[in-house]
Formats: C-alpha cells, structure tokens, sequence
C-alpha cells in the first residue's frame, strides 16, 4: 500500500498530535489544580485554626452540626487538624466555585445536600490525602496548612465519599 | 469527577485503545503474512531479506510500509519523520512559552504548566528531535552512500527506533518538570511544585530513550567500519560517515555512566540513598553525558555541511584530512569539558582551572571546521545558492555566532554573572537552531524528491521558510544574549519588568520561527500533491569518493531545477 500522499498524511498527523498533546497537557490536572496549588511560602496577613472529623456519615458526625459551613479573611493560612473518626480513608479536598456574591452562596447552599457532586466538579486540591487519613490511624489529628489568598466560595469534600463528606468555605474580601 | 465516572471514562478509553492497537496489529499482521508467502514463492525463507533485497539501491520513499519493513532506509525513514513529528511537537510548545512571556507576569500559562513545557521542550528537541534526526539521517543515507555489504541488524534497528518512540511518549505523558538535567533532589519531588506527579514515569522514559539511542550508535557504528563495500576505504569515506563514527564512539561512551545513574536515580524514586544526601555527583554523572550530547547534535550537522557545500560548489572539500581531523578532536575533547557546565558548583579551583582550558581548546576544531567550510566556498569558481545552501551558510554564521558565546561562558569569570541567565539560552539556541534545524531542513529539502517519489518542492516557500527561520532565529537569540548579559534569569514563567523590552524582541523571533515552520509543513502538504515529474534519486546518496570533483550531472533534481536560480 503506497501512501498517495504522504505530505497531506503527514500535515495531518502533525496537527493531530500537537492539537492532542496541547489539549492532554491542557485538562490534565496540571493545568488544573495550579491555580489552586499554593505557591510554597505563601504571604498571609492571619491565621485560623480548624478542627475537623472525618467521618463516612459527614463531617463533624457526633460533633456538632454535620458538614459546617466554614468561613475565613482571605490571605489567611488555615491549620487544619483533621481527626480519623472510622476505619474508613478520607481526603480533605477544596474547589473554588467563584466570587462572593449572596446569589451564588444561597444557590451552593440549597443544592448540595441534594446534588453535592454537581460543585465537586471544578479544578481541585487536595489538602489532606488518603496516606494521612486512613483506618491504620483511627482516632490520630492529621496536620495541614492551606493559605487562603482569593476571596470567594469554595467547597470541601472528601473524595471517597462525595455524596455524605461536603461543605462550603466562605473566604471573605 | 467522581471515581466511578472515572473509572468509567477510562475503562471505555482504554477499550477503545486496545481495539484500535489490535486492529493496527491485525492489518500489519496480515500484510506480513502476505509478503511472506510472496517471499516463499520467490525462494525466500525469510521475509525480511525479501524487502531488503527488493528495495535495495532503489530510492526509498515515504509509505505506510515503512513501519513494518526492517530494512535500513526504512529505519532511517521513520527515524526521520518521527523526529520531524516531534520537532512541531516541541517547536509549538516553545513558542507557546514565549506568548506566554509577553508581559513581566505569566499570561496564559501558570508557571507550573510553563516549568512543564520548558522540560518537554528541551527533553523532546534534544533527544527526539535532533539525537533521532541524527540517527534517521544516518540510517537513510549511509546504506547507499556506503554501498554497505550486508543489513541483517533491521530487527534490532526497529527494536531501538520502536523503544525511543516509547521512550519519547511516556515522557511527554508523565508531565514531567524536572527539567532535562534531572537533578535530584526535584527530580525525587513527585509533586505539582516539584518534578510532577508522576515524574518517575518520566525518569523511567529517559532510559527508554537511553536503550534505544545507545542500540542504534552501535548499529550504526557497525554499519559504517564493518558492513561498509570493500573498495570504499576509510580515507575515502564520505565526511558525514566519518561524523557518524565520532558521533557514535561518543555517544556509547558517555551514556552508559548516566544510563546506570538515572538507573539509580529511579531507584532512589522508592528509596532514596543514593543521591539524596549528594546531589552534585549525580550533576558530574549528568553532565558527563550532557556536554557530548550537545556536540551529537553538531557533529552529524558538520558532515552534512560539508556534504552539502562541496555539492553546491563543485568542489572538493579545502582539506578531507583536517576536516576529519577536526571532527575527531571535536569528539575527544567533548568528553574533557562537561565541568565547566558546573563551574560554579564548588568542583574546587583546581577543576575550574582544568575545565576552562580544556573548554577553550574546542575552539581549535571548530575553528578548523568553520575554516575549511569557508576555504571551500572560497577557492569555488561558482556557489550556487540554493535554498539548503542558503541554510548551510547560514549554519556557519549561527555557529560562529553561538560558538563564541560558549567559549565565553567557559571562562570562570564570565560564567559567574552570566550562569542561569538567558545568555546561555542564547548561545546555544544559536547553534540547535541555526546549526542542528537549519541543517535537518537543508537535507530534508535536498531528499524531498526522493521521499515524496520524484515530486520537487515549492522553492519560493521554501526560501521563505529560510528567510523566515534565519531572522526570527537570530533575532531571538540575539535578544537573549543582550537581556541576559544583563542579568535576565532564564528558565522562570516570568521576569522583571526592566527585561521586558529583551523577552519581546525575542518573543518577536520565536513566532517568527514558527511561522517559518508552518510555511515548511504547508509546502510539504502542497508539493505532496502534484504530479511527480523528476527523478527520485538525490546527489547525497549516491557518492562516495569525497576528494574527487564532482561532475556536474551529479547534481540532482533541485540542482537543476534551481539551475537558472542566482549564481555567485
């Protein structure tokens, strides 16, 4: 089989994989998680300090109000101390969901609880992986620092468990 | 994305992968055993000495059958236009990086993207592109250049090629931003901030590509001192074997050091007690393997310089023995270099002392090489200029240009303000540019006729392709070697903002280069398609006795299409 034109072939194949190649380095999670990748030695002006229980059922189950809604200053650097409450692996992760406005915090709110997958679906990061929080270390706080430095609403969730572990973070300013 | 649905998409993807893969295998496969049975009927037992002895000493051009058949020019083929593939590969990302350098912030690209393009960038243009341009060269033109005795080394050949391609793939698929040295500790960072997620993928590729570039020097070496016909002596091998054999001698004795230290490098991915604790040896280990292969990418150049020179002249190189000569001191001293690229690594002054002469004396060969291309086209009656030539001539400004900004930064006391600064992008964006595209492109044109079976390019285009990627090459790298003589730091997704005016003027260049780029494969894709009207053989192929002038009615197509083109 003679290839009755290979130059054309060839051009295509060319665009092809550069328009491939560009596009794979482009939705991958590269691209994705660096903008909320923080950048080391981030400069924040506050600190918060917040404990949270990762449990399958939600987080906070037996302590206090489930799944809280948590809220921060931008340009703060929170400590995250993350308790294992079951035998099961977690993951703290966070995703921006856009500016602050009061429309887009009472959308986020009234729709979560019954399609939280739906604001799980834009670029994340995650603070707390399943190395640190699984059933080998019940009951053991997990240590993490995230620095807040874009103000707006955010959601939090753990991977393994979408549907039960969410919540929303307000970063003022 | 939740992990059922991704567990979903990428079942159904990889699915898909699989059937696509078995299909291609099915066709190749049932084309094989098609020619088999041909060959059986011709008294063949094997089907591989079939294809060769079909194809010999025919001029081989550009099909599908390339990818299954073993013989040397089909190696050399694939080598090419793979190489071709990824040089718009990682051509297209490095002009992406410069847009993304319009303004003193990052544009469109975060820095973590940019620190990945910048390592695909150099990774895929050095070892994809001009090491397997290199290679593909060799492949295709030596076996009939050297009228070779015997080619029974297809399979290992197509075993290294199909390893590199791997090798080249998985190392664009890891993400990796480790940059091209690898250095450790980042290269054992798998983090986004680090060397990426999953760099030892990427670590893993390099030796892929190590295993694969290592088989085929030898191969080729073996093709150019044994397999070579009986009546070609090595005095009267064309110079381009003779680059061929430098380039392979180095290229075998500085890569196996750094084959077992990324080797060990990978190992330390799991368990680090390697270099961890010491990650200067595994810089010397680096290095001493990442200053020859700089110089493979000159090497094979100088042959084909020459090559093309004496052709266009009608002259027999100014001086065969020196030119050798130059090539071969070329390839000792580039083993004796490799410290100045840590000049400031603390190798103590002892080193630094023995590193900046040795790097001084390189300017000898080159000076020679440079001389006798010059000598050449001096004692000429008549140059024709034609569009490779054009690219020669223009590889010999680059390298001269390039050449001494290397030999400035060899000195300790240059190198300490001008180290990690654009400068040293420029010097030898100057050389792979101007000498390792510029040549590739030379040939490439000169053996058009006979890849696309007897079809001649658009020579208008094709000077506007020199035109434009010798302006925009010089003005970018020029603009580089101002701004960073001044202090612009290189490498980084953004800069301050004094240097603005530098990154623009060289941004300029950069798509100036890619415009150029894109005229080439526009005229790759328009003279494919008419009518071919010329003889398909090409006046590289068919020559052996270098010393001997060389009769007009050796020139072949191109020459004589561009025979009424302007003369000197």
């Amino acid at each position: 089989m003679t290839f009755k034109n290979a130059g054309i072939g060839f051009t295509v194949i060319v665009i092809v994989v550069v328009a491939l190649s560009f596009g794979y380095i482009g939705v991958s999670h590269i691209a994705a998680s660096s903008s909320l990748t923080p950048p080391p030695h981030a400069k924040t002006n506050h600190t918060a300090y917040t404990h949270l229980w990762a449990d399958a059922n939600g987080w906070d189950y037996n302590h206090g109000k489930i799944n809280p809604t948590l809220y921060y200053n931008v340009t703060t650097l929170v400590h995250w101390n993350v308790t294992e409450e079951d035998n099961a692996p977690h993951t703290l992760t966070i995703a921006y969901d856009g500016a602050y406005s009061v429309a887009l915090f009472d959308k986020i709110n009234s729709t979560i609880a019954t399609s939280p997958l739906t604001w799980e679906k834009s670029p994340s990061y995650t603070i707390i992986g399943t190395n640190l929080l699984t059933g080998l270390n019940t009951g053991q706080t997990v240590h993490a620092t995230y620095p807040f430095l874009k103000g707006g609403i955010y959601t939090y969730w753990c991977t393994v468990h979408p549907t039960t572990m969410f919540g929303i973070i307000v970063v003022a300013g | 994305m939740s992990t059922e649905s991704l567990l979903i998409i990428s079942g159904v993807v990889l699915s898909a992968v699989a059937i696509l893969v078995f299909l291609i295998y099915y066709l190749v496969a049932t084309k094989g055993s098609v020619v088999a049975e041909v060959a059986e009927k011709s008294g063949y037992q094997d089907k591989d000495v079939f294809i060769r002895d079909q194809t010999w000493g025919k001029p081989r051009y550009l099909s599908w059958s390339v990818l299954s058949a073993n013989d040397a020019k089909s190696i050399g083929l694939r080598y090419i236009f793979t190489s071709l593939l990824f040089l718009f590969l990682a051509g297209a990302i490095g002009v992406f990086m410069r847009i993304s350098l319009v303004d003193p912030n990052p544009t469109i690209i975060t820095p973590i993207v940019y620190n990945v393009l910048l390592t695909q960038h150099a990774v895929l243009m050095i070892y994809m592109f001009a090491l397997g341009s290199a290679i593909g060269l060799a492949y295709y033109l030596l076996p009939t250049e050297l009228r070779l005795k015997r080619d029974d080394l297809g399979r290992y050949s197509s075993f290294a090629y199909w390893v590199w391609l791997l090798g080249g793939v998985l190392f664009f698929i890891s993400q990796s931003s480790m940059r091209w040295y690898m250095y450790p500790p980042l290269s054992l960072q798998m983090q986004t901030y680090g060397a990426g997620l999953y760099n030892s993928v990427g670590i893993f590729a390099v030796e892929l590509i190590f295993i694969g570039v290592l088989m085929a020097s030898i191969i080729v070496l073996r093709i150019i001192l044994i397999d070579r016909s009986d009546d070609i002596p090595l005095s009267k091998m064309p110079i381009f074997a003779w680059a061929m054999v430098f380039t392979a001698i180095m290229l075998i004795s500085s890569a196996l050091p750094l084959m077992v230290g990324v080797a060990m490098l990978f190992y330390d991915v799991f368990n680090p007690i390697f270099f961890l604790k010491d990650p200067l040896t595994f810089a010397v280990i680096f290095w001493f393997w990442g200053h020859p292969v700089v110089y493979l990418a000159v090497l094979p150049a100088f042959g084909l310089m020459y090559d093309v020179i004496t052709r266009f002249t009608k002259r027999p190189m100014y001086s065969y023995s020196s030119g050798v000569f130059s090539l071969g001191l070329l390839m000792i001293l580039s083993e004796l270099v490799w410290g100045h690229h840590l000049l400031n690594s603390g190798l103590g002054i002892d080193w630094v002392l023995f590193f900046t002469t040795s790097s001084f004396f390189v300017a000898i060969p080159s000076a020679i090489t440079i001389f006798n291309m010059i000598a050449t086209l001096w004692t000429a009656k008549k140059i024709r200029i034609t569009t490779p030539m054009l690219f020669v001539l223009n590889a010999i400004l680059d390298f001269t240009l390039g050449g001494v900004a290397g030999v400035m930064l060899a000195n300790q006391s240059v190198n300490e303000i001008a180290h990690g600064t654009y400068f040293v992008t420029g010097h030898f964006h100057f050389i792979f540019v101007g000498v390792t595209l510029g040549v590739f492109m030379a040939i490439f044109y000169l053996l058009y006729p006979t890849f696309s079976h007897g079809r001649t390019y658009d020579t208008r285009l094709a000077r506007w392709h020199f035109y434009f990627t010798a302006v925009g090459s010089f003005l970018m790298s020029v603009s580089w070697e101002v701004g960073g003589f001044i202090g612009m730091p290189r490498a980084v997704a953004g800069y301050f903002p004094q240097f603005q005016p530098y990154q623009d003027s060289a941004i300029l260049g950069g798509v100036i280069i890619g415009i150029g780029q894109l005229i080439f494969l526009y005229n790759i894709a328009k003279s494919w398609s008419t009518v071919p009207t010329v003889d398909p053989s090409n006046i590289l192929e068919y020559r052996t006795e270098t010393n001997d002038p060389i009769e007009s009615s050796d020139l072949g197509p191109i020459a004589a299409k561009e025979e009424g083109g302007s003369g000197v």
